[in-house]
Parts: C-alpha cells; sequence; structure tokens
C-alpha cells in the first residue's frame, strides 16, 4: 500500500430517505493500512454510508473513492477486493454453513471454483467455526453467525474490509477474538473500516477515528488528535497566581482556585491550543511549578459530540 | 454514476419494438403484389387448373352474421357432450371463429381435422373411401362408395370446394370482375369479385382470393349488401404447397374404438350420418332461391337445449317465427314449415304464403 | 496484498450453485412430490373405479386402456392451477426471498453483479418450471405403465404410434408446457424485484397466472386472448395429432419470448436502480 493513499474517500456524500437526511454532506478519507473506527449512536448514519459505499444503494449526491476507483463506476473491479459485513450476517437457513460461504463465493467471479473449498475451510477455521461447518446454519446462535459472516468476508484475501458492528451478539470471549482478528488483519496491510456504536471498541482497536452524529461527521481524524481535542481543563501550579489569572482571562478563560493552594483551574469552553497556552504562560512570566492538561475521558468526549442518553438520532 | 434512468430505456424499447413488430410486419406484407393481369375468365380456368394441387394448411373460418351472443347459453354446446346435435354444429359454424388443418393429397385424397380443446375430429377421404373419427367418443364411420362416386365428407368444404361451388352456381345474374391484387396467408393473391345483379338477395357480393402460383382458392369472403366486413369468410391462415405424404390418407382404426360401416351408392348423394332429413323443395333462382323444407322439420330439431336456442333467437313475425341474420334468413311458418333464403324475411313469408 | 487469481470466470458456478438451492430447498422438493402425486392420484384413481367406466372426460376413459395417457392427463390438470402455483411460489421468490433472508446484499457486494444475478435468478426459475413439467410427465408414465396395460398409443387424430414416438412426443410435451411457464416465470421474477416479502411476490404472480386464465374464457375480450400469457397453455392438444402441428408451439415460444422480454426488462429497470436496503 502507498503511503498517504486513501481506501476510502467520500466527498459530500448524502443520502436522503423521503424527507429525512439518512447521511448528510458525508467528507471522510480512510488512509490504507489504518484501522477506521466509525463511530456513532444509532440511526446517526454509519449502516446508510456503508451500504452506499458498497454500492447497495445509491447516493443522492457526492462522490465516493474505494481503492483509488470511482464508484459506483467500478463496483464490479473494486469489489472482489472489498469484504464486508453489513448490517450483521444473512445467511440461508436451510443450508450448512459451510454451503453458506461456497454459495456467497460462488457469486464472485474473480473467486476461483477450485480452490473453493479450500478457502471456505481456511474462513470458518479463522473464524473458529470449523467444529460447526456441517451444521445448518439455522442452528447457529447469534454469536455462530456472526462469525459466519466475518468468514464470508475474508473468503479471499481482500484490501479493504468493511464491518458493521461487527461484535454485535457476540460474547466477551468473541469480541476478545475479534479485537485480535482485526489488528491481525491490520498488521496483514489490510485496511480495516469498522462501525461502531460503542466506544470502547473502537479505542481498544482504532488508529483513525470518524464521529456521526445525525447523519453528520463531528470529528474525524486519528484517535490522538481525537483526544487532544479532548482537553476540557487545565490546572497551573505557580506562586503567580494573580499573572496567571490575568494571562488565562486574556484567552478568555474563567479560572478557579485549584484544588491545592498555589494552584488555578480553568474550564476550556473554546478550543484553545495547549501547547500555545502553556507558552503565553512563561512569557508573561509565571513561574510554572506545574501545568496539566486534562482530558475529558473519550467517552465524556464521544457523549459531547453525539449528545446523551441513548436516544436515537431520528 | 451514469444516470439511473437509462436502466429502464430496454423496458421502454421491447414494448416499442414489439408493437412496430406486431402493427408494421402485417402492413409491410399487404402491399398490393405487382402479378400479371388476368381477365375473369383466364381466372377461372387457373382455378379450374388447380385440382391436382397437393398442399396442407391451416383453414379459419369466421361468420359475423348479426347473431345475439349465443356463447353464454351455448356454453354446453362448445366442445362439451352435447355438441354433435345439428343445432349446436351449427351454432359453432355460424358464432365466432372455427379453424381446421387441411391436408390434400390430389383432387381425392384429403384429410382435415377440426381441432377442440383436447379433441379432434377428422374426415379423411381417400379415393372411393371416407372416413370420420372422432376423439371424444372414439367413433369411426366408414364410408365407402361404389366406383365413380364422391362421398360427401360433411359441411366443412376446403376453399377450393367452396369456390367450385360458386362457380357452379354462376349465373347471368352475376357481374364478375377482378379486382386489386392481395395477400392471402402470406401469398400474392389475385380476387375474383362476384357481384350479384338481383337485388333481391341479401348478399352484396363474394371475393375469392386465388393463389398466384397455383390458381387454388385460398380464401372466400361473401359480404351482405351494404356492409364491410365478411358475414362469412373461409380462407387458410397459412399454406404449404408441398407433396403430401400418403400415408396421411390411409387410415387404420385404433383398437378399441366403434366402427360403424357405410356403404353409399353411385346415385344417391345421402351423407351417412344426415340420412334422415328430407330433400328441401327449392323454388325461386339464383342468388334470391329459397329452400323450404316441409311441415315437422321444426320439431325435429326440437331437443330441448335447442329449443331454448331457438327461443332465444327467433322473433315473431306474421305467421310464425323468424331469424333475420345479415346473410341469411329463417322463418319457422306456424304450419311447421322451414323456409330458409339469401333474402329478406318479408320474401319468405310471401314464399310461404304461396 | 495481491489479487490471487485476477482472471473473470464465466460465473457458471453461481448458476450451478443457484440451480443446486432451487432444488435442495424442501419447499421447493415438497412441491415437487406434489406435482408427482397428480398422476399417481389419477391412475390410482381410475384403477380403483375402472369398472364403471364410461363417464367422465374422454381421457380419463382412455389412460384405463392405455397407461400412457396418464401422463397427459396429469399434465392437463396439473397446467391450470398446480404447476402456475408452483412456478409462481419459486418465480416471486427470486429476488424477494434472497432481500428477505438479507442474502441478496452479500450476493451483490460479492459481487454477483446486477444484471447476472438477475439471469441466474431467472434460469433457476426456469430449471424449476422444467423440473415441474418432467416430474409430471415421468411420473405419469410410470405408473401409467405399472397399473395398465401399455399399448401402442392413439393420437387425437385416431393414428397410431409406438413407444419411441410417443416418447418424442413426451419430451415434446415436456419443452412445450415449460416453455409455456416462462412467461409466468418472467413476471414472477419481476414482481420478486418489487418487494422484500417472498409471500406478496408469490401471491400476486400466482393470482396473475388465475386472472389470465379467466379473462382468456371470457368471450367479450376475445381480441385481449391471443395476448394473454395463459392462451395456448392447453394448446397441448396439437403435439397429439398426427401429423404433428408446431402451430401452437410457434405462437407460444413468441408469445412466452414477448413477456420475458417485457417482464425481463422491467425486472432489470427496477433491480439494478433498486436500494439494497434489507
Ligand atoms: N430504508 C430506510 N427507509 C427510511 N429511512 C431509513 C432507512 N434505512 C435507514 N433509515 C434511516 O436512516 C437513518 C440512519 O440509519 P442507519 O444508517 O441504519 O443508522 P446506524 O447504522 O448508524 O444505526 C436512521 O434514522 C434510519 O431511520
Ligand atoms: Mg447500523
Amino acid at each position: 500500500m502507498t503511503d498517504g493513499a486513501l481506501a476510502i474517500e467520500t466527498h459530500g456524500l448524502t443520502k436522503r430517505f423521503g424527507s429525512q437526511l439518512a447521511v448528510n454532506q458525508l467528507d471522510i478519507a480512510v488512509p490504507s493500512g489504518s484501522v477506521f473506527g466509525f463511530l456513532g449512536p444509532n440511526g446517526s448514519g454509519k449502516t446508510t454510508t456503508i451500504r452506499m459505499l458498497l454500492g447497495l444503494a445509491s447516493a443522492t449526491s457526492g462522490e465516493i473513492r474505494m481503492l483509488g476507483s470511482a464508484m459506483p463506476q467500478s463496483l464490479q473491479s473494486v469489489l472482489p477486493r472489498v469484504g464486508a459485513l453489513v448490517e450483521g450476517p444473512a445467511i440461508y437457513p436451510f443450508l450448512s454453513g459451510r454451503a453458506n460461504l461456497a454459495r456467497l463465493d460462488s457469486a464472485d467471479r474473480f473467486a476461483s471454483s477450485r480452490t473453493r473449498t479450500a478457502r471456505v475451510d481456511a474462513a470458518l477455521d479463522r473464524v473458529g467455526l470449523t467444529h460447526a461447518a456441517r451444521k445448518k446454519a439455522h442452528a447457529y446462535s447469534l454469536g455462530m453467525k456472526q462469525r459466519l459472516g466475518i468468514a464470508n468476508a475474508l473468503l479471499t484475501p481482500r484490501d479493504l474490509l468493511i464491518l458493521d458492528e461487527p461484535t454485535n451478539g457476540l460474547d466477551p470471549q468473541g469480541t476478545r477474538e475479534m479485537r485480535n482478528l482485526i489488528r491481525s488483519l491490520a498488521a496483514e496491510g489490510t485496511t480495516v473500516f469498522v462501525s461502531s456504536h460503542l466506544l470502547a471498541e473502537i479505542e481498544q482497536t482504532c488508529s483513525h477515528v470518524a464521529v456521526m452524529s445525525a447523519g453528520r461527521l463531528v470529528a474525524q481524524g486519528t484517535l490522538d488528535d481525537l483526544r487532544a481535542e479532548g482537553v476540557t481543563r487545565v490546572e497551573v501550579r505557580t506562586p503567580d497566581l494573580d499573572l496567571a489569572r490575568e494571562v488565562l482571562a486574556r484567552w478568555g478563560l474563567q479560572s478557579q482556585p485549584g484544588p491545592i493552594d498555589s494552584s488555578l483551574t480553568a474550564a476550556l469552553t473554546t478550543s484553545v491550543p495547549v501547547e500555545q497556552l502553556s507558552e503565553a504562560l512563561v512569557i508573561a512570566g509565571v513561574r510554572l511549578r506545574g501545568f496539566t492538561a486534562e482530558g475529558a475521558s473519550l467517552e465524556d468526549r464521544f457523549v459531547a459530540l453525539t449528545g446523551e442518553g441513548f436516544d436515537v438520532a431520528e | 454514476m451514469p444516470s439511473k434512468w437509462t436502466r429502464w430505456i430496454p423496458a421502454a424499447l421491447v414494448p416499442i419494438v414489439a408493437v412496430a413488430g406486431v402493427v408494421l410486419i402485417p402492413i409491410a406484407a399487404d402491399a398490393t403484389p405487382a402479378l400479371p393481369e388476368k381477365s375473369p375468365q383466364q381466372l377461372l380456368e387457373f382455378i379450374a387448373g388447380s385440382a391436382d394441387a397437393q398442399y396442407s394448411g391451416t383453414v379459419e373460418q369466421s361468420s359475423h352474421l348479426g347473431l345475439p351472443d349465443l356463447s353464454s347459453l351455448g356454453s354446453s354446446y362448445r366442445g362439451g357432450a352435447g355438441s354433435d346435435s345439428p343445432v349446436s354444429a351449427a351454432v359453432e359454424l355460424l358464432t365466432g371463429t372455427n379453424s381446421a388443418r387441411v391436408f390434400v393429397g390430389g383432387p381425392d385424397t384429403a384429410r382435415i381435422q377440426v381441432t377442440d380443446t383436447l379433441a379432434e375430429r377428422d374426415v379423411i377421404r381417400n379415393g372411393a373411401e371416407a372416413w370420420t373419427y372422432d376423439s371424444k367418443t372414439n367413433a369411426v364411420q366408414h364410408v365407402t362408395a361404389t366406383p365413380g362416386t364422391r362421398p360427401d365428407t360433411g359441411a366443412t368444404r376446403t376453399p377450393a370446394e367452396l369456390a367450385t361451388q360458386f362457380i357452379d352456381g354462376l349465373e347471368p345474374s352475376t357481374t364478375i370482375s377482378v379486382t386489386e391484387t392481395a395477400r392471402v396467408a402470406g401469398r400474392a393473391v389475385y380476387q375474383l369479385v362476384l357481384t350479384p345483379d338481383d337485388d333481391a338477395t341479401l348478399v352484396g357480393s363474394v371475393i375469392l382470393s386465388v393463389d398466384s402460383e397455383t390458381g387454388l382458392p385460398l380464401d372466400v369472403r361473401i359480404f351482405a349488401d351494404g356492409q364491410s366486413d365478411a358475414a362469412f369468410a373461409v380462407g387458410f391462415s397459412s399454406i404449404d404447397f408441398s407433396a403430401q405424404d400418403a400415408s396421411l390418407f390411409n387410415f387404420t382404426p385404433p383398437a378399441g374404438a366403434t366402427v360403424e360401416e357405410h356403404q353409399v351408392d353411385g346415385n344417391s348423394d345421402t351423407a351417412p350420418d344426415k340420412g334422415e332429413f328430407t330433400k328441401p323443395e327449392v323454388t325461386g333462382a339464383g342468388w334470391s332461391s329459397i329452400a323450404e323444407l316441409p311441415a315437422g322439420t321444426a320439431s325435429d330439431l326440437g331437443d330441448s337445449e335447442a329449443s331454448a336456442l331457438l327461443d332465444q333467437v327467433l322473433v315473431p313475425v306474421t305467421g310464425g317465427r323468424a331469424l333475420e341474420t345479415s346473410l341469411v334468413s329463417v322463418f319457422l311458418a306456424n304450419d311447421g314449415r322451414v323456409l330458409v333464403g339469401a333474402v329478406a324475411i318479408d320474401q319468405l313469408q310471401a314464399a310461404a304464403a304461396q | 496484498m495481491s489479487q490471487s487469481d485476477t482472471r473473470r470466470n464465466l460465473g457458471l458456478a453461481l448458476l450451478g450453485s443457484e440451480i443446486t438451492i432451487v432444488f435442495r430447498r424442501r419447499r421447493n422438493q415438497a412441491m415437487l412430490l406434489a406435482l408427482a402425486a397428480v398422476p399417481i392420484l389419477i391412475a390410482v384413481a381410475v384403477r380403483l373405479s375402472s369398472n364403471t367406466s364410461g363417464r367422465g372426460p374422454a381421457f380419463l376413459a382412455s389412460i384405463s386402456e392405455n397407461g400412457l395417457f396418464v401422463a397427459l392427463t396429469a399434465l392437463t390438470v396439473s397446467i391450470p392451477l398446480f404447476l402456475p402455483l408452483t412456478v409462481g411460489v419459486v418465480a416471486g421468490d427470486t429476488i424477494a426471498g434472497e432481500a428477505n433472508l438479507g442474502t441478496l446484499r452479500y450476493l451483490l457486494i460479492s459481487p454477483a453483479g446486477r444484471l447476472r444475478l438477475l439471469l441466474v435468478k431467472y434460469a433457476g426459475a426456469a430449471a424449476f418450471c422444467l423440473a415441474a413439467t418432467a416430474i409430471v410427465v415421468i411420473a405419469g408414465v410410470a405408473i401409467g405403465a405399472a397399473l395398465f396395460p401399455v399399448r401402442p398409443v392413439t393420437l387425437l387424430s385416431g393414428d397410431t404410434i409406438d413407444g419411441a414416438e410417443y416418447a418424442v412426443r413426451c419430451l415434446l410435451l415436456i419443452a412445450y408446457v415449460s416453455m409455456s411457464m416462462l412467461g409466468l416465470s418472467a413476471i414472477g421474477l419481476f414482481l420478486s424485484t418489487l418487494t422484500t416479502v417472498p409471500v406478496g411476490a408469490m401471491a400476486a404472480t400466482i393470482v396473475l397466472s388465475a386472472a389470465s386464465q379467466i379473462l382468456d374464457v371470457l368471450p367479450q375480450l376475445a381480441w385481449l386472448h391471443p395476448w394473454l400469457f395463459s392462451h395456448y397453455w392447453l394448446g397441448i392438444a396439437d403435439l397429439l395429432t398426427s401429423p404433428i402441428s408446431f402451430d401452437s408451439f410457434q405462437s407460444n415460444a413468441l408469445l412466452q419470448l414477448g413477456y420475458i422480454a417485457v417482464f425481463g426488462t422491467l425486472a432489470y429497470g427496477r433491480f439494478a436502480t433498486k436500494d439494497v436496503l434489507s
């Protein structure tokens, strides 16, 4: 993979269902080789975006490029290089797990029939379903179906994996396996685009993240960027409390007495670059004993961006 | 993305192409073909010379006699078990469309197949022998004629037979002309028009289409006075002039069939299954001749189904009841006589009064 | 990351998979068995009541005289209802069934290609039409041979043919009747692209087949009759006459082709532009 190339790129991507904008002017850039977390509460437009990426739904407006080609014009040549799990797994209940995979693999014209059995078995093995391969899929548990869906995405070597809520229905053990799987795929060089409404999942596996809320993109960048943006409070320890208060006020910050005597804290209401704030303090001659930028947890940040509670965005 | 509506183009084109095919192809083929001119006399000779032709084809017969729609009443007459009675057979012939396959292997070998829903009636003529077969009843009739006679093979006739019949009946009272060429069953034809000079008849004209290569009459249409659609038409919808396999005319009754034998005497032309009917008495001449069946004929027709049917189509008139179609009138006098002719009812009434 | 095999293959694997699925589904197997039961029931019923002969349609009488007619009678009985019923179920299920399972999205991102998937689905339905017709004929011939004497067959025109020629006619019957169902299958395919509820598409297809047959017997609509897809369904008599007539075969083929073209392109227009949201 060329450095700096984008595996997925959208511009002004919009999808309208009747009067409702499910996805609104979305611009995302997924670097090649990244593990990209696509975060947002239920109903924020993640699955709809993924459907448009995969050519299942047409965009109302906007552009998509995937693996360097414009979509959906190049769907047929790009999709064989993309593995995907969309809105949960789907199975033929009357077929065995193995027959399910063989069926979907046969739809891919680039997949050789000669190697089908071997590839199906390898994919089943990779998700730990070998023991249940002959069982009819209607007898699978939710987690087993989810694994089968992942196995389908891994039938051939892929350049890009798009996984929509891959840990839904998995037990904690399965969730951990999924994380390991994503890491190992990323290590092989596959770009992984993974959506979730759970921050914890993204936080543990992703290098990049985009946050959706009610169809809009509200944040995007590396996980570190997002953490940095999440700084909400600074604590200044200094004997020169008045001077420090004055400098902070110049940046528009209200300061309060800190937890110890010779300290101040200030909540960051607007986004103030922390490094410039510390520089300003030093230039003003404030003798610093300590300067701490306190980040809110990413979770607080997520809630701040997307709104509190479990309300499904409408 | 190429506009989505382009995907609908095939769906829009298909009906256009189909309609164009259905409408334009017949238009293109219907052009009046250019043929060397023939006088009526030459055309009649041409027809006479076609008696040896071998061919096979599908003949369609249709009637637009202005009869009330009998299909609701006559449902049992269509293909049902009752369709052997003469009245229902007549209903079948006089309403709607019928078709038959015809195979002709020369002047005295022919086979006619009238198909029905999963049933068929066959009439096979082979020299002095004739067979009929009805698949519904699995019944065979075998008619052998003494040499030199021609067994009557029933009401269904080939266009050639009908044409001959019309030509034989031609009289000085008819104007014969040749009109523009046309196409029948995909073949170029001459059209011979017979127009009665007689004003009394309901027949407006008869058009005979004659194949331009073989002289075989392919189509006969009888027009009623002042009508633009043929009141009665019988003609080929497809025809193929290839030699016929002789085995087609050699009929062997199938195992299990009931076979009825008939002998036809050379001097009598009584049809095998109509032996009971009395010969009609004909008055008048030419196009306006009237056939009169003596008293009692009407009640002979009267099984209950038939009389229900007759009640539906007959209207009371002075002296009896009558049926007037665009081509033929029937008058059932109160005394039981039946008069039939291609004339208006008042003429039948007048004839009955004599 | 490399493509191990960048050559496109013909994609016959999907067709093979589709046909396997059509015939491995319990539901479809049950329908085929039910169709096979039609000639068996007819033959057994005639066998049990064979002494009280003389009544009933002509074909029922012919059965006891010749076992080979069982197939024909069963076909005639199946054509108006059972056959379109089963064909409607399979054709209505084509796209809507996959949409309902959710597997449609995985086939499309595999990628199957929307046109190719539609063609493969139609081919699967057509294969079912063939199998459904064939099973009626084959079961009929078999049970007829088992219960009744097998004699040379009398055709509708009164001529007699031998076993070999009868076999040819049986094959022609299968070809004719399965072809008759192709137009209905195309309609089912189109209806199936309109919904994600397979039962809806199936029911609509079956209702249309009944409607077409009803319209076909209304004399007021005579002008419409030659355009109804069921118009030639019972034209099998043409194959049972001597010499054999291909008139119905030809007209029927043309008509079915027309329906396939119209509803096939409609199905394409709909399916190629549709958002797959299930
Ligand atoms: N088929 C549809 N018709 C109408 N609205 C839809 C449809 N699918 C999704 N939506 C709406 O689009 C929004 C985004 O849905 P979705 O992309 O599924 O969210 P997420 O995957 O982030 O939970 C929701 O408000 C949902 O109600
Ligand atoms: Mg979702």
